[in-house]
């Protein structure tokens, strides 16, 4: 089944045809998500969310992007959601313990131990996932494409619709700043 | 050294493999979906959502209107609402009025 034949099932509401959307797409939807939100159970709701989302979606989805990439849109933006209402019931938390009307409980994150990386670089990994998660959202977004999806510049350029020269500028960023967190956390 | 670990440490994802999602994800994802439309499909008709107060303010007082209006128009229309001079006459002719009665 080609990509146009699987819309149009899918438009039609075809079960197999979604099956077989989940099947093609789950593995890079997950680690899309896994590098973004550094955490596996919440990685693999936010993954749910966008298969629901793009079931509720396809009716309106126009083929003017691959598939792929309209995914790859919806995968990004729930997890910048999830994100942002994550901080949000973070700083909600912190007022009510200020207030008193909530005991404070520090709650511990553990170290983001990413699955795909190589056993002998892993501590150097938790580090550099640790300063991801202190980048600007769009380089985190680009570095986080190119580096654990191995999209091309041009492939990220079309999902974050913006041209390729943007692309190597926000690359060139994330590894500046990179830099700036690792230097301060390895002179710690 | 210290720019050499940097380097070390960006460099260390370089070779990584795609993470693969956790056993049983498409029965979760299913069941997932079910819960939330049964929920959604339950709740489609919620009373308390504003549209539904909205549209029951409007229904009534557009009711309320017609009624009101409906009644001023009989009243308007009505043989009680104006003195006929007949009336009158055999009015006083029951009751006698024109005899001036003293106590």
């Amino acid at each position: 089944m080609d990509e146009n034949q699987l819309i149009d099932e899918l438009k039609n509401g075809s079960e197999p045809a979604f099956n077989l959307l989940v099947q093609t797409y789950k593995n890079m939807v997950f680690n899309t998500v896994l590098g973004i939100v550094q955490q596996f159970q919440e990685a693999e709701d936010v993954a749910q969310e966008v298969f629901i989302q793009v079931y509720q979606s396809i009716e309106g989805f126009r083929a003017e992007a691959k598939l792929s990439t309209w995914i790859y849109r919806i995968a990004i933006t729930k997890s910048l959601d999830f994100e942002r209402s994550k901080k949000a019931k973070k700083r909600i938390n912190l007022f009510k313990n200020m207030i008193g009307l909530e005991k404070s409980v520090e709650e511990l994150v553990p170290d983001f131990n990413h699955p795909g990386i190589r056993l002998d670089k892993k501590e150097d990994a938790i580090l550099l996932f640790k300063a991801i998660k202190n980048l600007p959202e769009n380089q985190r977004i680009a570095f986080v494409l190119i580096k654990t999806e191995g999209l091309s510049y041009i492939e990220v350029s079309k999902i974050l619709n913006v041209s390729e020269k943007a692309i190597e500028g926000l690359m060139h960023r994330a590894k500046e700043n990179l830099r700036k967190i690792l230097s301060k956390v390895l002179s710690e | 050294m210290n720019t050499l670990k940097i380097n070390t440490v960006i460099d260390s994802i370089d070779d990584i493999k795609q993470a693969e999602t956790p056993p049983f994800f498409e029965i979760r994802l299913i069941a997932k979906m079910e819960q939330q439309f049964t929920k959604q499909s339950a709740a489609w008709f919620n009373v308390k959502k504003p549209i539904y107060i909205i549209a029951s303010l409007i229904i009534f007082s557009s009711v309320n209107l017609y009624l009101i209006n409906i009644n001023a128009n009989k009243n308007s229309s009505n043989s009680y609402g104006k003195i006929q001079p007949s009336t009158i006459e055999s009015f006083t002719n029951d009751y006698q009025l024109t005899n001036n009665t003293t106590y």
